[in-house]
């Protein structure tokens, strides 16, 4: 008799995906989407120790073993490429901790409620902004003939300076501009943490004898701090991932500032597709392919690296 | 008089002011940059040349929207964004819900596995180059309107978002619908799904700015041949790409930054006018969002 049912309940067990076979078809649609797009083309993995031939294809086209990569590891645009996606995420992660954690912190201590939520709304506009709208407005400021501030210098005679003919002012400018665009959103983000705190330790400071700024430092920044600080290391997880459309968008038909803004992103979309827009690119899946495996294996070691060090901040922040 | 009350009596005045200072400038930096977008695609292209951008133009002109409306170009870009924005949210919108919701059941014992599937992509991806080449020479969507939509209509951020809503809803809710016999999909469509809809709400306003703004997949996979696929922030890009090489081949002046920004300015329209009415939906879905699990 116990037997049965112990088989019984074996045989239950077994057909688990039967019984709940309506729940695992509902997700068929999304696994399917997922093989397709996400574990399809990891067999094109290869290409970048090919010699990619159009009638060769992925699979007929000869092997070169580590030549791609020793072309692009021999060149000067390796060190560029990387070296500009690295201070540009780097500069606009200090920046924009820096302008959102300060920015929520000053925005708390206004009095009018209504204030508060006018600002916060005005500055979160810009995160519905396109890149090519973002880097529009910093042409006409800084436009070498017709810009806004070249205007303001000569009005008050001084030289008017060409700014889009010197690449070294470029990093600079890019990063502002996206810290200004995702000022309104950390604002949101950070000034949800500090709703979040206790008043009371507020009064019992006051009570005490603290000012508005020790308040700040001694009980919000030390209260924010892991919420900082995990913020800052996930976006360390994605320092050699370039926003291509913002770099994109601001190159344009600049040519001069291709030199300081190029990161792998556009490197790999000029070189593989330039072609169409007579920048000579050639369709050279192998190189292009060996380029993104570099970024690739750095990007994971960063975000390994990261994610060890979240999970000894706070476990439940680990990515795994 | 109560501490808080002291609190705000004392001379922090000052400090209120400064703060006043500070976000009206920055919020001063958001607005004046749309106001002279909108005077300049307003302003003639010659005053533009002869003195810069400005506010107060020397001659004032319609000739940008006339050109920009010359033909009906705009006009197919704008019906395709809306197809590809409508299209995409819907499948994005349907599909995360019902593999959050199918993810979120206690009963269903391989959604581990599956929500392991869906996220080891986000951690070991093959790359650019082999994602480009899969769906242009393996799935062959490049110039198609469903390249648009579907290499990112599902998002496992989304997914676990949504998993993570209906984890909370009281699972009781689900057994008593099963006990009465109601199948998985009737469940998930006339009970959990009503009572998701904050998060719903929240995905559906992301997905579909996503759409609407984007033009990395269009750089990608739409070429010069197929103008009718491209959405309407390519469709900008390559204006200005054709005006600017027009401008410098061509003799005499031809409207160029004028009409760029007038294309600007007729593309970001809906989300301006939309965006007083959605915008606290966005801030509440994002500290909603801070969750992670």
């Amino acid at each position: 008799m116990e037997n049965t049912t112990k088989r019984q309940r074996k045989k239950f067990k077994q057909l688990e995906l039967v019984r709940n076979r309506k729940y695992y078809l509902m997700v068929v649609p999304v696994i399917v989407i997922f093989f397709l797009f996400s574990y399809l083309p990891l067999p094109g993995i290869i290409l970048a120790f090919k010699n990619y031939t159009i009638t060769g294809g992925i699979y007929g086209s000869p092997w070169v073993g580590l030549e791609n990569f020793k072309v692009f590891f021999s060149g000067a645009d390796i060190w560029r490429v990387t070296r500009n996606i690295l201070l540009m995420n780097i500069a606009s992660i200090a920046l924009s901790t820096f302008m959102n954690v300060g920015g929520a912190i000053l925005l708390n201590e206004l009095f009018s409620q209504r204030a508060k939520k006018l600002f916060q709304n005005i500055l979160f506009l810009p995160t519905f902004f396109s890149a090519l709208l973002v880097a529009k407005i910093v042409y006409m400021l800084f436009a070498n003939d017709t810009g806004l501030i070249n205007s303001l210098l000569l009005r008050f005679g001084l030289d008017p300076v060409m700014w889009y003919d010197h690449s070294e002012f470029w990093i600079p400018i890019v990063v502002l501009a996206k810290c200004w665009k995702g000022l309104g959103y950390g604002i949101v983000l950070y000034l949800a943490t500090i709703s979040g705190f206790d008043d009371d330790l507020y009064e019992a400071a006051y009570l005490d004898g603290a000012g508005k700024a020790q308040q700040v430092f001694h009980i919000t920044l030390p209260l924010m701090k892991p919420v900082i600080i995990l913020q800052i290391l996930l976006a360390i997880g994605g320092v050699f991932n370039g926003d291509f459309l913002f770099v994109y968008a601001f190159v344009g038909d600049h040519f001069a500032l291709k030199e300081s803004l190029d990161i792998i992103e556009t490197y790999i979309f000029r070189t593989l597709l330039g072609s169409q827009q007579g920048l000579g690119g050639s369709m050279d899946y192998g190189f292009t392919a060996a380029v993104g495996i570099y970024q690739s294996v750095l990007g994971f070691a960063v975000l390994l690296l990261s994610n060890f060090i979240v999970r000894r901040v706070d476990k439940n922040y680990a990515l795994f | 008089m109560n501490v808080t009350q002291q609190m705000r009596s004392r001379p922090v005045r000052l400090g209120q002011i400064l703060i006043y200072i500070l976000f009206t400038l920055l919020s001063a930096s958001v607005i004046v940059p749309l106001i002279l977008t909108v005077i300049v695609s307003f302003s003639s292209e010659r005053s533009v040349l002869q003195y810069g951008f400005s506010f107060t133009p020397a001659e004032w002109s319609l000739e940008a929207y006339k050109f920009v409306f010359s033909d009906n170009s705009i006009f197919i870009s704008y019906g395709l964004t809306l197809l590809v924005t409508l299209l995409g949210t819907l499948f994005s919108v349907f599909l995360c819900s019902i593999s959050g919701f199918v993810l979120s059941r206690q009963s269903v014992k391989y959604r581990n596995v599956i929500a392991m599937f869906l996220y080891i992509p986000t951690v070991f991806g093959a790359g650019l180059i082999p994602w480009y080449y899969n769906i242009k020479e393996v799935l062959g969507l490049a110039n198609t309107i469903w390249v648009l939509i579907l290499p990112n209509v599902v998002s496992t951020y989304n997914i676990f978002l949504t998993r993570n809503y209906y984890k909370g809803l009281p699972d009781a809710i689900t057994e008593a619908a099963e006990m009465d016999g109601a199948g998985p999909f009737r469940i998930f469509l006339e009970i959990m799904f009503p009572l998701a809809l904050p998060i719903t709400a929240t995905v559906t306003l992301f997905v579909s700015l996503g759409y609407w703004n984007d033009w990395y997949l269009a750089t990608w996979f739409i070429d010069a041949e197929h103008k009718d696929l491209y959405p309407l922030q390519y469709y900008l890009f390559q204006t200005y790409q054709r005006l600017q090489s027009s401008h410098t081949q061509g003799s005499g002046i031809s409207p160029t930054e004028t009409v760029y920004l007038a294309t600007m300015f007729v593309t970001m329209g809906p989300i301006i006018l939309v965006y007083p009415f959605v915008q606290k939906y966005f801030i509440k879905g994002l500290t909603l969002g801070g969750v992670k699990g």
